[in-house]
């Protein structure tokens, strides 16, 4: 561990000049190791190096006299040429200018050196021994450092994917008297449009999800599913036709699908089908002439795939039937609509020995015409069959239950016998006084 | 308001939190320990620095940002508080410039108390225990712990030294504990940090930084484009400037593209004009004659010709950067807004831009609001040197932006293996908790700006020294370059492989033959550059400088401010999430800022990027920070009742004050053959005298008495003669330089001295200069070439009786004591000299001890350890102890036969019937006593008994055998 102990000295000046001002200056310090070797010459030029660092003037006309210290050997001669080994070095510190035309408040008159070591000022006390022992003493030096910083602000993943296409136009065409064939002709699309996506393979999630980051320049949150933001319709992405489509995915099934996802069971798609002409060019156009069963009902629905892989969402469910009577050859196309499942919602409570059943509070409302103009003076007061219900989603809620047949099923939790009830509820148009 | 408030701070000024305080590998109390965690160990013991801790509701890291100050209970601390007033600071001569602080330390015995956990009730008030009530109290304990002086230090300061487990105090302590300032780095090559600054964060929800990614077209070239570009590295992919200002450039005949915009090596397969001619294909008005190649269209061109893409291009040129002029002046809205198909009305939004017709991008929007101002209340340093250095218009400060960004290019070059220096940083977030946005991350710094100014200002000065390819050497190469003839290569048109990237900005593209508006400015801003106007530069950034004493108590947040934004871009590997910073930066691009305007942000379309890649776009903000670096210079602990701050070492380095102890300075014989017969040495309680102006000049004088070191050194001079060289010019016999050396002959750089530390009040060994080996100009033989012998003595008389002021008048007070001295006298003068001269030996030595030269001090009080001087000297002694080397040379016994032949010469003069005193005083130096004192009469003079003692004392120092105490 090098010492720390270095020298401070420092040059503290009282300056009297001729109009009776007084100036107090300092010059250092001067700064040197313990026990470092320098020569004379090097002291005097760096006590000179402290003196030429510049002090303010008042006036830019006037100036302060300029201190230089110089140096020279006296002696080691004395009429001999022996006592050679000592001699004087004498220190001559001068204040240059002190008396010229632009020296400061009329010129020096005088001068007075207090040589200080650490703490210093000429005010400073001549000796310090007022303060607590012990203590310690720290010299610190401190310099400037400006730096140009790189600093990190923010950070942004961007990735170019090309809108996904939207869906092919689709033609199913009979063969006139073929019971067992049919044309499937596809074509690209032009538009666009943001919809909620659709998932046919489970492959097409990763795809949809980088779509979504894509577009949206956010990624999925990690506690949230793709299909709940699909279900909540969060999840949108836009179709473009902005790149040639490259192929198409035929789905075909026979068993009535309930959703596009059916068309997955058995190892969806049916047929790939290409509009390449050659390995370089490309046509929009492609077709299939699909095998079929007569008087059988075929369901398709077909999605586009673009160069960059990106897929539309699906057309429609198409149900296709090549039906043969005795040689007359008709088809018979429909587009099926997915019911929507989700609706027929089974629900269920318990209770014991006693079943009652009657109408909801919301069925026994009589329902007002809601007034958009109403305010809240205009409508009636805090009574709770007034009140116009809503749903969860905010939404007017009117009554269901008049005039339907409700199966109601009671299963005993011992035997797990069942009774079915249906119940009709009725409403007399008499209205209770 | 902003969104976030960062903070960011050194990570190495981190210190322990009041948890670890407690805790750790502390010895015996906690405040004892080697483990502080901040570069600043004071500061750390202190608790004035920040500490990372782990939130412990919600677990996460946060930056508790000032320990001292937490909640709950004090801290337990070694020292009172440093308050403000106790940071005596200098007043340096420019804000720029070093400053001085003397901060005073005192030991806080309640607080240290109270840390006391569970360590023995010995560790209570341990630094301030020993000797309580009396001047030494203290001692040593809290140099032990704080800092142990030089002179305490072991042999060759090597631990273990500070509180030791064999201390009685340390009872329980398993490990030595050096003192704290002794665990600090020390000096100012190794400066503790300070650069903690704010910065506000905005998102892009707030007018922050956006990057949108666009697809426009698919474009269908064969081979295909995206196949294409998808094997090449990210800056050979076509850059929408580049091409668009390639194409504006492409009408005009000669060599007009700069290199830097074409990512083709040119002239084999393709020449310049074919290239040109492809590009001048899109433009409407163009006449070329169009064929199979130069009717394809950039793109298929692009395609056709991927083999011939410049591999070097990406070192050469890989960066794109914006500088702050173009950002002002609106060189890249100018190329954003181009239309490609102007559909003739003059609606322009109905026109078919040429970005539309790039099949992809990033759209970087950086705006100007919010992203350039300060954090908080922090003034802006940009508006500063604005206002103080351009009145009317920025052109210095923009000069000087510019700068600093041309360096910053040249530092962040990639494929530079030679990559900016990293300093550890930690960010937190202050709208957050602190919450640590950022541990210990390595913040890139590629430049100082203060010593980019510094450079500067060597460069410009008169016979000034710039650093070799330092900011100066490099700014001027790279205009030099440009003045080689507007070639396309040089950076007067943009381009140039110094810089490592392509800039983006205006042409002339009325007049191509002239340099860019960029380059033209640019240079006149650094020719009329002047060492004063970069030294104001450098004062107006230096007055942001934070007070020392609010930077050491951990109050200060620097100033700091944007200038420029970089951004880099990585591609994030498969299957993961993110890029790690580690990942290659790909490209860089740079965006300067506009300060003419205040105004104008930067769009930028990116269309360096392949389809389908993922990219990571670190934005980067460049940020101006006026920070600080310091160090402890100095560290003493006053144990007693001596003085600090107060000293007159310099004094005596200057020969104010009279050598301590040397009482032969004051005799006349010293003084006149020194020349200081009619001086007057301060007296040593008090100052120097005032000095008047009887003149112009008004003067002070000091005299400082050289001894020349008498080294065994073959190689070392002994005297004067041989420190200078014989004197040839002997004519200064008269006067104030009588028996002087010539100004000429005197080159006191060969004169050296030993600066000693310390106050002085005790000489110049506790305090001041001492001489130190001289070199022997003459070599070890010491042969003096026979040219630079002087007259022998006799052969120049001098002045001579009658002739010789000083010399008679010496002459005669001799001759009139020698008159009052005759017999019994002559014996009582023998005694005299002796009694007199053994008197000053002993006033020597009873003054405290004996310090030879090699280093080893005797204390006679405490009796002379004989083995360790006899160890001490080289050359060995049979009789010594065992393992002692050298002869013995008792002192004493010395100075005893000294004393003993000084006597001897006297009595052997007093039968020395020769006598030449009356024809040479100037023998009456002590080496001729013997004939001196042949003379009966003259052994009256009571002068000969002091300069006796001079004599003896004289060469026991020049033996090494005696110092000053």
């Amino acid at each position: 561990m090098a010492s720390l102990t270095k020298t401070e000295w420092w040059f503290d000046i009282e300056e009297e000049y001729n109009n009776g001002t007084v100036v107090e200056v300092s010059f250092g310090p001067l700064s040197y190791n313990y026990d470092s070797v320098i020569s004379v010459q090097q002291f005097l030029d760096d006590i000179n190096d402290a003196f030429s660092r510049p002090r303010a003037a008042n006036n830019p006309a006037e100036t302060y006299p300029d201190y230089q210290i110089t140096a020279r050997t006296l002696g080691g001669y004395y009429n001999t040429n022996l006592a050679k080994n000592n001699f004087n070095v004498r220190y001559t510190i001068s204040a240059l200018g002190a008396n010229t035309p632009y020296t400061v408040y009329g010129g020096l008159k005088s001068f007075k050196i207090k040589f200080r070591t650490g703490i210093h000022g000429f005010a400073a006390p001549e000796f310090l021994n007022d303060g607590p022992v012990p203590r310690g003493v720290a010299t610190i030096k401190s310099d400037l450092d400006a730096r140009a910083a790189v600093i990190p602000y923010s950070s942004y993943v961007s990735t170019i994917l090309d809108n996904p296409p939207v869906p092919p136009d689709f033609r199913i065409v009979p063969y006139s008297g073929v019971s067992n064939r049919l044309l499937l002709l596809l074509n690209s699309s032009t538009g666009e449009y943001t919809t909620t996506p659709v998932i046919i393979k489970e492959t097409d999630r990763d795809a949809i999800a980088n779509q979504y980051v894509a577009q949206g320049g956010t990624s999925l949150a990690a506690d949230v599913t793709l299909e709940e933001l699909i279900e909540n319709g969060k999840l949108r992405i836009t179709y473009k036709n902005d790149d040639p489509i490259d192929r198409y995915e035929i789905f075909r099934t026979t068993t009535k699908p309930n959703s596009y996802a059916d068309f997955a069971l058995n190892g969806a798609p049916y047929k790939v089908i290409s509009g390449r002409i050659t390995i370089d060019k490309r046509a929009s156009g492609a077709h299939l002439n699909d095998k079929v069963l007569p008087n059988t009902k075929y369901y398709y629905c077909v999605r586009a795939i673009d160069v960059h892989n990106n897929f539309s969402n699906p057309t429609h469910i198409f149900e296709a039937e090549l039906v043969d009577n005795e040689g007359q050859v008709y088809l018979i196309l429909k587009t099926i609509y997915l019911e929507n499942v989700t609706d027929q919602k089974i629900k269920t409570k318990s209770g014991r020995r006693y079943i009652y059943i009657e109408p909801s509070l919301r069925n026994l409302q009589y329902t007002i015409p809601i007034d958009q103009a109403a305010t809240t003076s205009t409508l009636p007061g805090n009574n709770i069959l007034d009140q116009v219900l809503q749903d969860e989603g905010g939404n007017n809620i009117d009554a269901d239950c008049w005039d339907k047949t409700l199966k109601i099923r009671v299963t005993s939790k011992k035997t797990g016998k069942k009774v079915d009830l249906n119940v009709t509820f009725k409403n007399t148009g008499v209205i209770t006084p | 308001m902003p969104s976030k408030l960062y903070e960011a701070v050194n990570s190495s000024i981190l210190g322990l939190n009041e948890n670890e305080r407690i805790r750790g590998n502390y010895q015996v109390h906690p405040l004892i320990r080697s483990d502080w965690k901040s570069a600043d160990r004071l500061r750390d013991a202190q608790g004035d620095v920040p500490a990372l801790r782990v939130n412990s509701e919600t677990n996460n890291l946060e930056v508790n940002t000032f320990v001292a100050q937490s909640s709950g209970l004090p801290i337990s601390k070694p020292f009172a508080s440093i308050l403000p007033v106790n940071y005596q600071s200098s007043q340096p001569a420019s804000p720029s410039a070093t400053k001085t602080h003397v901060i005073t330390l005192s030991f806080f015995q309640q607080s240290w108390n109270n840390g006391n956990i569970d360590g023995p009730d010995l560790v209570n008030n341990l630094l301030n225990q020993d000797n309580a009530g009396t001047d030494i109290e203290g001692v040593p304990y809290f140099e032990k712990y704080f800092s142990v002086n030089p002179d305490n230090l072991p042999a060759n300061n090597e631990a273990p030294y500070g509180l030791l487990t064999t201390d009685p105090r340390m009872v329980g302590a398993t490990q030595n504990t050096l003192p704290l300032m002794a665990q600090a780095p020390a000096g100012s090559d190794n400066p503790i940090l300070s650069h903690k600054f704010a910065y506000n964060h905005y998102d892009s929800t707030e007018n922050g930084i956006e990057i949108e990614p666009k697809y426009n077209l698919f474009l269908d070239t064969s081979p295909d484009y995206e196949s294409v570009i998808s094997s090449v590295s990210e800056t050979l992919i076509p850059n929408f400037y580049h091409v668009e200002i390639s194409t504006l450039l492409s009408d005009i005949p000669g060599d007009t593209i700069p290199l830097s915009y074409i990512p083709f090596v040119l002239g084999g397969a393709v020449t310049t004009s074919e290239y040109k001619e492809v590009l001048a294909g899109s433009l409407s008005g163009s006449d070329i004659t169009e064929n199979q190649t130069n009717s394809q269209g950039y793109f298929q061109f692009y395609c056709n010709n991927s083999s011939i893409l410049n591999q070097s291009y990406t070192q050469n040129y890989g960066n794109v950067a914006v500088l702050s002029p173009d950002i002002a002046f609106g060189t890249l809205t100018d190329i954003n807004t181009l239309a490609r198909d102007n559909r003739g009305t003059d609606d322009e939004t109905d026109d078919l831009l040429a970005v539309d017709t790039y099949p992809f991008y990033n759209k970087i929007t950086i705006p100007y609001d919010n992203q350039w101002d300060t954090a908080g209340s922090q003034p802006s340093i940009i508006e500063a040197l604005k206002t103080g250095m351009d009145p009317n218009y920025p052109f210095f400060t923009l000069g000087l932006l510019v700068t600093l960004e041309l360096l910053i290019l040249r530092e962040l070059k990639l494929g530079n293996a030679q990559q900016p220096d990293t300093l550890p940083f930690t960010i937190y977030d202050t709208t957050e908790n602190n919450q640590v946005v950022a541990n210990n991350r390595d913040i890139s710094l590629p430049l100082r700006i203060d010593a980019v100014l510094n450079d500067l200002f060597q460069g410009k000065a008169t016979n000034g020294n710039p650093e070799p390819n330092g900011p100066y050497e490099f700014i001027n190469d790279l205009l030099l370059s440009g003045q080689q003839g507007l070639g396309s290569a040089d950076f007067s048109t943009g381009a140039t492989t110094r810089l490592g990237a392509s800039l983006i900005t205006a042409m002339n593209y009325e007049d191509v033959t002239q340099p860019t508006e960029l380059y033209s400015s640019y240079s006149q801003w650094f020719n009329d550059l002047t060492t004063v106007r970069i030294q104001e530069a450098l004062n107006y950034i230096a007055n942001y400088r934070k007070d020392f004493g609010t930077i050491h108590r951990n109050f200060a947040i620097h100033n700091s401010e944007a200038i420029m934004y970089v951004v880099e871009k990585r591609v994030i590997p498969v299957g993961q999430t993110s890029a790690e910073p580690t990942e290659p930066v790909v490209q860089r691009l740079f965006f300067g800022r506009d300060i003419v305007f205040n105004q104008k942000g930067a769009v930028y379309y990116d269309t360096q990027i392949k389809y389908g890649v993922r990219y990571q776009y670190d934005i980067k903000q460049v940020r101006m920070i006026v920070g600080e670096s310091y160090y402890y210079d100095s560290v003493v602990t006053i144990a007693n009742s001596g003085t600090v701050g107060q000293g007159r070492a310099l004094g005596n380095a200057l020969g104010f004050y009279a050598e301590e102890a040397a009482a032969f300075q004051a005799t006349e014989t010293f003084a006149i053959s020194t020349n200081l017969n009619n001086f007057q040495y301060t007296p040593e309680d008090d100052e120097p005298d005032t000095a008047t102006s009887a003149f112009s000049d008004v003067v002070l004088q000091g005299n400082y008495v050289y001894k020349t070191y008498q080294s065994t050194d073959p190689g070392a001079a002994s005297n004067i003669d041989q420190i200078f060289g014989v004197r040839s010019d002997t004519s200064y016999t008269l006067g104030d330089y009588q028996n002087s050396r010539q100004i000429p002959e005197t080159d006191l750089s060969l004169l050296p001295i030993r600066i000693k530390y310390g106050n002085g009040f005790d000489g110049n060994f506790t305090g001041g200069a001492i001489p130190a080996v001289a070199l022997n100009i003459y070599g070890p033989d010491n042969v003096i070439p026979q040219d630079d012998c002087p007259p022998p003595i006799g052969t120049d008389p001098g002045p001579g009786p009658g002739n010789d002021d000083i010399g008679d008048a010496i002459e005669e007070g001799i001759e009139e004591e020698v008159k009052t001295a005759q017999g019994q006298a002559a014996a009582a003068a023998e005694k005299l000299a002796t009694e007199q001269q053994e008197s000053e030996i002993v006033s020597e030595l009873g003054s405290g001890g004996i310090t030879t030269a090699g280093g080893l001090t005797i204390d006679f009080k405490q009796g002379l350890d004989l083995g360790r001087f006899i160890a001490a000297v080289p050359g060995g002694n049979p009789n010594a102890p065992a393992g002692a080397v050298g002869p013995i040379y008792d002192p004493l016994a010395i100075a005893q036969g000294y004393a003993n032949n000084v006597g001897a010469n006297v009595n052997a003069g007093l039968n020395n019937a020769g006598n030449n005193i009356n024809t040479q005083v100037g023998n009456l130096g002590v080496s001729n006593i013997n004939t001196g004192a042949g003379t009966s009469n003259n052994v009256g003079n009571t002068n000969i008994g002091v300069d006796l003692g001079f004599d003896v004392l004289n060469n026991m120092f020049n033996q090494g055998f005696i110092g000053e105490p």
